[in-house]
């Protein structure tokens, strides 16, 4: 497994620690991370390890947060890099989830939700 | 799997020639071979953003040939080309699996996030053109070209 998971105050914080999420490695991803969809999970995904995404790997995060959705969870994204920000804004991921500086900030949305 | 920097020829400066199996775990080595040698280019353009886009677009393009020409069957072999001439790059696919398009006409203006669906849209949007020709014997080519000029 290269994803790291602890819970932290009712948070998940889900640490991807994939140099790359792409079509290669993004079904391992996914395997990582069905872990935590359960009911009503919130969860953080930090990307500050990942280096690149492509299109596959922003698939597998669509996939993720609509299995939390579909169990009345929740998915913000943190950590990202400066690449990986440019790929989310092409596809405009920002209509789709939540996008923070880092797990702190994140965590901070969910607690003063 | 063979990996060999190359001399010029005529105007045309071949970068480097990256032989790979058609298979997803070789996405990495593909990227990692990329920005080795477009790194050490001059240009005009912002070379961050220039190879951050190349990067994707090769990605992209090289997962298609893996998952639609060759069906994911390692024994087949991919030959990457990457090469300068002016002011222009240009990578090239060559594959001997199935003969595969894409097609201009296919790409949205913009999408929304989903699971799927998206490379096309993704490699319209980082680099200038794509051609898809037939090679020599047989093989088959996809060729992406990307200007290093600002603002062409």
């Amino acid at each position: 497994m290269e994803t790291t998971i602890e819970k932290v105050e009712g948070v998940v914080i889900v640490t991807a620690q994939y140099e790359s999420i792409d079509a290669g490695t993004v079904t391992d991803f996914k395997g990582d991370v069905e872990a935590v969809i359960e009911d009503g999970a919130k969860v953080v995904l930090d990307l500050s390890r990942v280096e690149f995404v492509d299109s596959a790997g922003l698939g597998g995060i669509v996939w993720f947060l609509k299995q939390l959705a579909a169990q009345g969870g929740d998915l913000k994204v943190c950590g990202v890099c400066s690449s990986v920000r440019a790929l989310f804004e092409l596809i405009r991921m920002h209509r789709l989830l939540a996008i923070y500086n880092d797990r702190d900030e994140a965590q901070r949305a969910y607690q003063s939700a | 799997m063979t990996d060999s920097a190359t001399t010029p020829t005529t105007s045309s400066v071949e970068l480097y020639r990256l032989q790979t199996a058609a298979d997803l775990s070789e996405l990495t080595r593909i990227r990692h071979r990329l920005r080795e040698s477009v790194a050490l280019l001059d240009g005009s353009v912002d070379l961050p953003d220039f190879l951050n886009e190349l990067e994707l677009a090769v990605v992209e393009t090289a997962t298609n040939v893996i998952r639609h020409a060759c069906q994911c069957e390692p024994a087949r072999t991919l030959t990457h080309i990457v090469s300068v001439d002016g002011g222009l790059l240009t990578y090239e696919i060559v594959h001997d699996g199935i003969t595969f398009e894409g097609g201009d006409g296919d790409v949205p203006e913009e999408i929304e996030p989903a699971e799927g669906g998206m490379g096309l849209f993704i490699i319209a949007q980082c680099v200038d053109s794509i051609s898809y020709c037939p090679s020599c014997d047989g093989l088959q080519a996809i060729v992406l070209t990307k200007s290093l000029n600002k603002g062409e």
